[in-house]
């Protein structure tokens, strides 16, 4: 049972209601408020550059929760409410139309927004220039595509890659430029980063690496323009930046919440400010194996974190412990990874099946397995990623062998340290 | 490969002891899995996200879906763990000559 009469959650993301899901199966009687300002019920983001690019792609399709479940929950959405402020010492609330919410405990899931071209490059305040976070950024761009031919991407991460791929489908020229020499640098090891470079490749996707954007013009015959780096140019009706994200922080470092990019939290999701709990990709926190602090950006993460902390925000104290993991649909293929890259990887073992799918497997100087990565091998990555921050006592030639079912070794590894 | 109105889903020897299978048949995609020697059957598509429960990591009789982390027993399809909130739909089977069978394949019908 918890203390907290009334938990105020802002923000309706994955880990918003995710907080909301603990918190009431931790306190079967408090009162949950999750408040959003889009307008919108509670959606998958996850499915903005995949599903949702696809033409006639509905946004109800999308929804995180069937419409009852908040009922059934006894969750109290309030999907159109401007938070303007926090006033921690009242723990009290003001929205944009005056009204006060008083809580007990609060939980900040406010999320990220997507980086913009900086104004210094020219026209980036073009119609034809997109970011992909919100729904609206979805059903825009959805439109966008039916009226192009030619789509430029800034930014070869994931959501750019998506975008890529879900706009080739569509029949779209489609050009990517990436200021790294290569794509996927964060989230991938270059074998895996290099397939999927050649995946989008043999889909006629041009990819532009080691390009910075030097200029952005608008046209008068509607087309942007985009200066490399290298003197090219390319020319566009429509472009789509993926150049990361920004924490919605504002609110919190007003109400005087310490902030370091992004909430500071402990590994129970407090933060600087008794009652005030942050989850999701908005927060800083602790994470095993890891130096300082690190804001995680995966929906899983968001799922997991948001839960822990909604447990927590009701009463409870659980640490949270979930290993990073994400993954991605680009075509018909599936990348799917757990751990964190890092530069104290110090080995990259590669196991390739016949069928071209492929497991990378990361380790330190210890051999302590960093991470495990994977294109078309879900079931291998779930199940080495269980071993994620554990020394691995196998042999190179059997984790790379493909003729040695990798679940038994897990399997027996698990029960070693168990 | 039907007896007597039965389906035969898979030999016991392919089903690897505490793992989990894909199989298809008559359209239907299933996963078959083998907990300690007994055989359980669900749809294998994940009923909350768009994953493949083969593709989880079945401990003891609990299978974790893939993608979101969410674990149904495989015993009788109840969800055990967030986010799924729905059961998996089970098939009736049995074991006969080194075969897992489809006691009631009317049950491939109701979706």
């Amino acid at each position: 049972m918890s203390t907290a009469n009334h938990i105020v959650i802002i923000g309706t993301g994955i880990a918003g209601v995710s907080a909301a899901q603990g918190a009431r199966e931790v306190d079967p009687e408090v009162r949950i408020t999750l408040i959003g300002e889009d307008g919108y019920p509670p959606y998958d983001r996850t499915h903005l550059s995949k599903q949702m690019l696809k033409p006639e792609a509905r946004l109800d399709a999308s929804s995180l929760m069937e419409p009852e479940w908040f009922d059934q929950n006894k969750i109290q959405l309030e999907s159109n409410t401007r938070i303007e402020s926090i006033n921690t010492a009242a723990q009290s609330l003001s929205t944009s139309v005056g009204e006060t919410i008083k809580y007990d405990a609060l939980v900040l899931a406010m999320g990220t927004r997507a980086r913009k071209l900086p104004v210094s490059l020219g026209q980036v305040e073009s119609t034809r220039i997109h970011t992909l976070r919100t729904a609206e950024d979805a059903l825009r761009l959805q439109g966008a595509l039916d009226d192009s031919k030619r789509l430029v991407i800034v930014g070869a991460g994931l959501i750019g890659l998506e975008v890529a791929a879900a706009a080739r489908a569509r029949g779209l020229k489609v050009e990517v430029v990436e200021a790294g020499s290569r794509i996927l640098q964060r989230s991938c090891d270059q074998y895996t980063a290099d397939r999927i470079a050649s995946l989008h490749a043999d889909h006629g996707v041009e990819l532009h690496l080691g390009q910075s954007i030097e200029s952005v013009t608008e046209s008068a015959q509607g087309s942007v323009s985009l200066g490399l780096s290298d003197g090219a140019a390319i020319e566009a009706d429509l472009m789509v930046v993926g150049i990361g994200v920004i924490p919605n922080t504002e609110l919190a470092e007003a109400a005087g919440v310490d902030v370091d990019n992004g909430v500071v939290v402990d590994g129970l999701g407090r933060t600087s400010v008794p009652n005030v709990y942050a989850a999701g990709d908005i927060a800083s926190l602790p994470v095993p194996g890891r130096h300082g602090l690190t804001r995680l950006e995966t929906w899983r993460h968001a799922q997991d974190h948001g839960r822990c902390v909604g447990m927590n925000a009701a009463g409870q104290e659980n640490e949270y412990k979930a290993l990073a993991s994400f993954w991605s649909d680009q075509y018909e293929q599936r990348i799917q990874g757990v751990g964190l890259i890092d530069d104290e990887i110090a080995t990259t073992l590669i196991r390739q099946y016949e069928s071209g799918a492929h497991v990378s497997f990361m380790l330190d100087k210890n051999r302590v397995l960093k991470a495990v990565l994977g294109i078309d091998t879900a079931k291998d990555v779930n199940a080495m990623g269980k071993l994620v921050g554990r020394v691995i006592p196998v042999s190179d030639h059997e984790l790379k062998d493909e003729h040695q079912p990798l679940v038994p070794i897990v399997k027996k590894l698990l029960k070693k340290v168990s | 490969m039907t007896t007597s109105n039965q389906l035969v889903l898979a030999s016991v020897a392919n089903v690897p002891i505490d793992d989990v299978i894909a199989i298809r048949i008559e359209g239907h995609d299933l996963a078959v899995y083998n907990v300690d020697g007994t055989f359980y059957v669900s749809d294998d598509r994940c009923n909350h996200g768009n994953a493949k429960l083969s593709e989880g990591f079945l401990d003891g009789d609990v299978i974790e879906c893939p993608l979101h982390g969410g674990c149904f027993k495989v015993t009788n399809g109840e969800p055990c763990a967030s986010p799924v909130t729905q059961p998996m739909k089970m098939y009736s089977v049995k074991v006969e000559g080194g075969e897992i069978i489809l006691t009631d394949p009317s049950e491939l019908d109701v979706s």
